[in-house]
């Protein structure tokens, strides 16, 4: 059977599409031997990993790049060691940690709680390399400003995960009590008994924020997750564009293309030899509405450009 | 009816490995999740119509509501409905009429399940709702769009449509138990099954229901039925969806009162195979298609035992009935600017009946309709939404005619809507005002009543005015809803006795023969108002109020007070303390006189009750409820005046237990 998608992983070297090694030829073409410059390990060819990758290299006009894949020979065997090394995803961070070399790193489209255990597993094998990085996720203080601008009488926010999701919950919870709503949480058991979990969370709570907790919000469970919280009046809150295509009422996430323009000015700021900054999250956000739904519960606000603004601002203030 | 489940079956596992195919196993990546892609779940024509923007009053009958009502049959629940008026013909069926015009058989109101019309050609056509194969617990909502919508929806929707849709197979899932008894021989079992296959959600619901009626009255009645559906998920923007229903059984007619009438059982086969295939582009942009086949089948024998000399002193009676609607219909929705969204559609309707005492040959009787409508909604300010629409419509019976439609909504302050509109309605006759040829038994005795229809009948008109308001305080819950209305309608089909004579060779009973036949004789003016309440003042509380005033000036005056004058229905919802729901409803109803037979029966109330109470076994979800309908006087909603105490509604109660796990 042929596979569809394109594995990342180091033994993927075989693997990879037409487009990144054209990528590849082109960029090694352009590398002349050069003192100093930044390696992007290529990623995998979904649309949100090549518009990054289109992003870096238009962001990152002037200096020498040098595209790769996880498969690619350690860089040390090349003509000269890069300044910075982009990685896109969780499994290039990964590999790439496992390589003995210096030079800071720069995670893209990693999530919070994978670039920590990476950070964390590395920091154990005694990897002493720098790592930065924009999160692929958002804030859950600017995920809670959401629901208060759009929503503000919707107090108790339902949340369902599974027990792996428990830390993550618990600073959920935290952010929430900062920002005087609670959070009202289920613990998802087993698959089977979400359709229980996801009735007493719509009795407990006013509003559902889904997480990227796979086992309970997929493209499988989405259709009953959002037809059971509609007839309930109860607006779902996404965490992707996808999301509020299908029916979430609303979803502030970030595109590839504003997370890899923060990256570049990361990586610009390593290049120029400046103190790694570290992991953070992406500072410009989209917010997007689905208006039908909004109309069919009797919601109404601003265009989705003006509630971005003022999710902004908002967040300026604080 | 064994071949067409088959055959569905086969298509649905053929479907079921098709759709399996295409998708392929999820890896659990948190990185994935951000990027994956989703299925258009809540698509335009799932949401529900938006009140403050609808061309017209919509009432909602919600699950809530369906469940506090404690009614076995989904007929009732239109009682609770401003302007519907429901009564029991017999045990087995039901009549659901708004603003009146109509006796047992309902015809001027377009009843929809999941889009496919259940009003048919079948008897003298009109909506059976008591042998459907739905069950009630499968209905997800209830939409009642209050006045014409000929502009829309076409020749059924003269006086209103009923939009009932049922739950989705992604949201009844695991296994579900009801199991009634009672007073009345009342006796139901009803089960469900839900899962998933792959991409496929499905659920499939089987049923037995049974009771003796009415007292009094020979119209006990016992029905099996299984419904199954399913929801593929064929793609993100795709979903195609596969029904099928079959109900059996039989009611009890004739009167044990009457020399000439014998008690026989109806025998009835009501069956339909679904397929819709929607396509959702974008939040605004839905296009959807829609096969469907509905067959009905009735069988009725007896042998009369009447007090004439031979050979009338036994005289054998068959009625039989087969009719079959078939339909094929295309939606689009979506969105033109900012400001605009349209909608059109077409559909095309093969309707056939057959029945040899109906139409004195069994040649079947066809009718066909094309249909193609439209409808634009713009927000031509902040406000103001104004609403266009047109149909037009050809039915082989009587051609082509148009029915525009045009709505202002003005939203005077935050939800606060003003609306007002004209809009015309038309109905075209049915195949038996048509073409009816009711003159004989088989062996050839002619039937007292003689009924022979009319080619040349035209379609009955409606021109409506209403202004509306539609108002909501959410911080007190409250929505209120009111419908000033001028309903003229023209060209009214009627029945008008006639004389004629016999054709040579019919054998005569030694009694005087009435003919009958239809004419677009009457006109009538409907004026009224109609106000809905649901307001719910603490969590633990929600009213409903429905309050109709009804005058109606018809050129025929039995037909004039064929609606109550004043009608109001109290619904009270109570959570109580210890896991107990209580729900009270009470009606009050002015005299009536249905449409045909029957006498005036007098102003009524009623109260119905149910209280309920919810606990878990062994991680079972379960219900006990008691039910107690029309708890104090006897009343009548329909009289014959055959004998004193028949159609007397009296006091019944039953259990019923819930499970589900």
């Amino acid at each position: 059977m042929t596979r569809l998608r394109i594995d990342t992983a180091p033994q993927a070297w075989f693997g990879h599409r037409l487009s990144i090694a054209a990528l590849l030829v082109l960029a090694l073409a352009w590398a002349r031997p050069a003192l100093s410059s930044v390696e992007i390990v290529a990623g995998d060819n979904t649309s949100a990993h090549s518009e990054v990758r289109a992003e870096l290299v238009a962001g990152l006009a002037g200096i020498e790049l040098l595209v790769t894949s996880t498969g690619s020979p350690p860089a040390a065997k090349r003509a000269s060691p890069p300044t910075v090394v982009v990685v896109l995803g969780s499994e290039s961070l990964r590999a790439t940690l496992r390589v003995r070399e210096e030079a800071p790193i720069v995670a893209v489209l990693v999530p919070r709680d994978s670039f920590e255990r990476a950070r964390e597993e590395a920091r154990l094998a005694g990897q002493r390399r720098p790592v930065s990085g924009v999160y692929l996720d958002q804030p859950w203080a600017r995920q809670i400003a959401l629901i208060r601008i759009i929503a503000p009488e919707r107090r108790r926010i339902g949340v369902l995960s599974t027990p792996g999701f428990a830390p993550q919950i618990a600073a959920l919870a935290r952010t929430a009590t900062e920002q005087r709503v609670t959070v009202v949480h289920e613990l998802v058991e087993s698959p089977q008994a979400l359709h229980v979990n996801l009735m007493r969370i719509i009795g407990a709570a006013d509003v559902v924020l889904a997480i990227p907790d796979t086992q309970i919000f997929s493209a499988s469970t989405i259709q009953h997750i959002l037809l059971t919280t509609f007839r309930a009046r109860q607006p779902l809150i996404g965490f992707s564009p996808a999301y509020v295509q299908a029916g979430a009422l609303a979803a502030v996430y970030s595109t590839p293309t504003q997370m890899a323009r923060e990256a570049a000015v990361m990586v610009r700021q390593l290049h120029a030899g400046q103190t790694p900054p570290g992991g953070q999250y992406p500072r410009a956000f989209t917010v997007s509405v689905n208006r039908s739904v909004a109309r069919s519960l009797d919601m109404t606000f601003d265009n989705d450009a003006a509630l971005t603004k003022q999710l902004e601002q908002l967040e300026r203030e604080r | 009816m064994e071949r067409p489940a088959v055959a569905y079956h086969a298509v649905m596992a053929a479907l079921l490995l098709v759709a399996g195919r295409a998708t392929h196993a999820s890896q659990p990546d948190s990185e994935r999740a951000f990027f994956e892609e989703m299925p258009r779940v809540l698509a335009p024509s799932r949401l529900p119509t938006r009140q403050a923007d609808a061309p017209g009053a919509v009432s909602v009958i919600d699950r809530e509501m369906i469940l506090a009502s404690g009614y076995r049959n989904v007929a009732d629940l239109f009682r609770l409905v401003p302007g519907f008026n429901v009564a029991w013909f017999r045990g087995w069926w039901p009549t659901v009429n708004y603003h009146g015009l109509s006796g047992e058989f309902a015809k001027r109101v377009l009843v929809l399940v999941d889009g496919r019309s259940i009003n048919t050609e079948f008897n003298e056509s009109g909506v059976f709702f008591g042998l459907q194969p739905l069950a009630i617990d499968d209905i997800d909502r209830i939409e009642v769009l209050r006045g014409t919508n000929s502009a829309a929806y076409g020749t059924n929707a003269f006086l209103g449509v009923i939009n009932i849709i049922t739950r989705h197979a992604a949201i009844a899932r695991g296994t579900y138990a009801e199991v009634r008894g009672g007073e009345n021989g009342v006796r139901d079992q009803i089960v469900r099954f839900g899962s998933s296959l792959g991409p496929a959600d499905y659920h499939l619901t089987i049923g037995h229901t049974k009771d003796t009626g009415l007292p009094n009255l020979v119209d006990s009645s016992r029905y099996k039925f299984v419904k199954i559906r399913s929801d593929i998920r064929l793609s993100p923007t795709d979903e195609l969806g596969l029904q099928f229903g079959h109900s059996r059984g039989s009611g009890d007619e004739g009167s044990p009162y009457e020399v000439s009438n014998p008690t026989r059982p109806v025998k009835t086969d009501v069956s339909f195979q679904q397929i819709t295939w929607r396509r959702t582009l974008s939040g605004d942009d839905e296009i959807n298609v829609r096969i469907a086949r509905s067959d009905n089948r009735w069988l009725e024998r007896a042998i009369f035992d009447l007090p004439f000399a031979p050979p009338f002193d036994r005289v054998a009676f068959e009625f039989r009935n087969k009719t079959t609607r078939d339909s094929l219909g295309l939606q689009h929705q979506l969105r033109l600017s900012t400001d605009v969204r349209f909608a059109w559609g077409a559909e095309a309707r093969w309707d056939v009946t057959e029945s040899r005492l109906l139409y004195n040959d069994t040649q079947p009787r066809r009718a066909n309709t094309q249909q193609l409508f439209g409808s634009l909604e713009w927000q031509a300010m902040q406000s103001l939404t104004l609403n266009v629409g047109a149909m037009i419509e050809r039915v082989s019976l009587v051609g082509t005619d148009v029915a525009p439609r045009v709505f202002a909504n003005y939203e005077v302050i935050r939800d606060h809507t003003i609306r007002a509109g004209y809009s015309n309605g038309t109905r075209a006759p049915s195949l038996f005002n048509t073409y009816a040829q009711r003159w004989s038994t088989e062996e050839g005795v002619l039937l007292p009543l003689v009924i022979v229809g009319n080619s040349a009948l035209k379609r009955e008109r409606l021109a409506a005015r209403e202004i509306g308001y539609f108002g909501r305080l959410p911080l007190a819950r409250l929505q209120f809803d009111v419908r000033v209305f001028d309903e003229r309608i023209k060209d009214l089909i009627d029945e008008r006795f006639i004389t004629l004579q016999p054709p040579p060779g019919l054998a005569t009973l030694p009694i005087p023969t009435e003919y009958l036949t239809y004419e677009n004789i009457g006109t009538a003016r409907l004026r009224g108002t109609e106000i809905e309440t649901r307001l719910s003042p603490w969590q633990s509380t929600r009213i409903h109020i429905g309050y109709s005033q009804l005058r109606i000036r018809h050129s025929n005056d039995a037909q004039a007070r064929s609606a109550p004058r004043r009608a109001t229905s109290l619904m009270l919802i109570q959570q109580l303390p210890a896991s107990l729901h209580l729900s009270l409803t009470q009606y009050w109803i002015d005299p009536i006189r249905w449409v045909g037979f029957g006498q005036e029966i007098k102003q009524y109330r009623r109260t119905d009750a149910r209280l309920a109470y919810r606990f878990k076994a062994g991680g079972v979800r379960s219900e006990l409820a008691l039910v107690g309908l029309n708890l104090f006087d006897r009343y009548n909603e329909f009289r014959n005046g055959y004998v004193p105490d028949e159609h007397q509604f009296d006091r019944r109660a039953f259990a019923t237990l819930r499970l589900e796990y």
